[in-house]
């Protein structure tokens, strides 16, 4: 009896430098490992910061810098497997994501797709590392700006939504969210 | 051959006419020529596992959820074994499965290098030396260090047993580095069910002193007084290649890494050998190195490891 793939395909998780690509040798971008703390497997699209190990930890709140991640972590260039009888030597886990503050706009399969998203919208991407559903992934809800009646209640955005969601380029069936990343700082631990 | 000092002023000036003509590729044909001799040369993983060519593109497996390159290796399988049995007795069964394992790939680059090319005419030094060789040197490094990584932990820790084989196959010996704890150390491998011997053994130039310590009684003839006024500079001793690198930050003082026969350590390819990029924009000059390779270790029973306290 025919059975439904579960697995991933290639546009599943997927992060697109739509405007401001500079090419791979001149982007501002960042390699790092994913923390220990991060119990999920890593998607590419997801946003993380740096914790104090200089590791990724998932999504960006108080002071963070935001950052999307460009691979996604089960993939052959990432993730180093090993047996009992055989050992990988590359890769090594590093991780490579694109800075909030480059200049660019980006399209993302990891956000909150039960919410609508109008451009100007601001963006947040929660900090949840055992989470697989909700850690660094971008949503449109609570988010408090600085500019607004509770400052101490702010959220540390990460994005401005462009257009909202769209097509993905080469994989008409799959959606995408178009955005800016920006990087405005939140209250402590939000 | 020798690279005399013409050579090199040679160079350096066909170098600049290169890149102030704009010509990038010539540019970095001159220094990709040297960029792969200085591969050959450095670096200790290269000498125990060759990384070969990739030619053959088709070999590359195909995913479903992604599309980064990756291979699929295959290795001996074991086989059951043979009983004794009384007549009327016929064999049992087994379905043929191969083992296999995965080698990935990934790039190992260096940092931009950028210059204003008025400032090339100040060096009369070797500019080769300046842009191959430091660089190259510090992909080769990246390469061992990650196989010893690797290596490390495969063998999971010092007088730890590796599941596999059910051998502590990284061990802690004491008495320091003489002719008895060096045996022991060489047949820590020959102790896993694999039953491999060593072919090569890893160590840094540190550690190989307190070989060339030994007198003439631990050595056994003349060969001490040959140590002690030529070194060492045996292709093999004690049956066994020693590679002896000054890289102490990778193998350190009194450890000895020790490789089987080649084809039972694994796999190591090049899909792209190491190239330089090389860019002019009006004045300025960047470049860079990168390589793209991939390396398994595909059998534990050829490794095993050795510190010596």
């Amino acid at each position: 009896m025919p059975t439904a793939r579960t697995t991933a395909n290639i546009y599943t998780h997927a992060l697109n430098i739509v405007r401001g690509d500079r090419g791979m040798v001149h982007n501002l971008l960042f390699t790092a490992q994913k923390s220990a703390n991060v119990t999920f497997s890593l998607k590419e699209g997801r946003c993380v910061h740096l914790n104090s190990e200089g590791e990724f930890e998932t999504g960006a709140s108080g002071n963070q810098m935001p950052l999307f991640v460009l691979q996604t972590e089960s993939d052959p260039d990432v993730d180093q497997t090993y047996s009992e009888d055989d050992y990988q030597v590359f890769p090594a886990g590093a991780i490579t994501a694109v800075v909030a503050t480059a200049g660019v706009e980006l399209s993302t399969t990891e956000y909150d797709t039960e919410r609508t998203y109008a451009p100007n919208d601001l963006l947040r991407a929660p900090v949840a590392n055992t989470n697989a559903t909700t850690g660094g992934r971008l949503t449109n809800e609570s988010v408090v700006k600085v500019a607004s009646a509770t400052p101490a209640s702010s959220t540390c955005v990460c994005g401005v939504v462009s257009v909202g969601e769209d097509d993905h380029p080469n994989a008409k069936n799959e959606q995408v969210l178009r955005f800016w990343p920006i990087f405005q700082m939140g209250a402590n631990g939000l | 051959m020798q690279t005399t000092e013409k050579d090199i002023a040679l160079y350096n000036e066909a170098f600049r006419h290169a890149v102030e003509s704009g010509n990038e590729k010539q540019a970095a044909e001159l220094t990709e020529e040297y960029t792969r001799t200085q591969v050959r040369e450095s670096g200790f993983i290269r000498q125990i596992v060759p990384f070969r060519p990739l030619t053959d593109k088709r070999r590359i497996q195909k995913s479903l959820s992604h599309d980064k390159p990756y291979l699929v290796e295959e290795k001996e399988p074991d086989s059951p074994g043979a009983v004794t049995v009384p007549y009327r007795t016929g064999p049992m069964g087994f379905y043929i499965r191969g083992k296999r394992y995965p080698v990935g790939f990934v790039r190992i680059q260096t940092q931009m290098a950028r210059k204003d090319t008025a400032e090339l005419w100040t060096y009369e030094q070797d500019i080769r030396q300046i842009i191959s060789d430091n660089e190259v040197k510090e992909i080769q490094t990246e390469e061992d260090g990650k196989a010893l990584t690797a290596m490390e932990a495969f063998l999971v820790g010092p007088d730890q047993t590796v599941p596999y084989s059910g051998v502590a196959q990284w061990q802690t010996i004491q008495g320091g580095i003489d002719r008895n704890t060096t045996q022991e150390g060489l047949a820590i491998m020959e102790k896993t069910p694999s039953r491999f011997s060593p072919s090569t053994v890893l160590i840094n130039n540190v550690t190989m002193r307190e070989i060339l310590k030994w007198g003439r009684d631990e050595v056994g003839g003349d060969l001490s007084q040959d140590m002690l006024k030529d070194g060492f500079t045996y292709e093999k001793f004690m049956k066994v290649r020693w590679i002896i690198t000054i890289k102490r930050e990778l193998v350190p003082d009194m450890r000895m890494y020790y490789f089987g026969p080649e084809n039972s350590l694994g796999k190591a390819y090049e899909l792209e050998s190491p190239t330089m990029y090389i860019k002019r924009e009006g004045p300025e000059i960047a470049y860079y190195h990168y390589e793209h390779v991939g390396m398994s270790w595909g059998h534990s029973g050829g490794l095993a490891i050795a510190d010596f306290e």
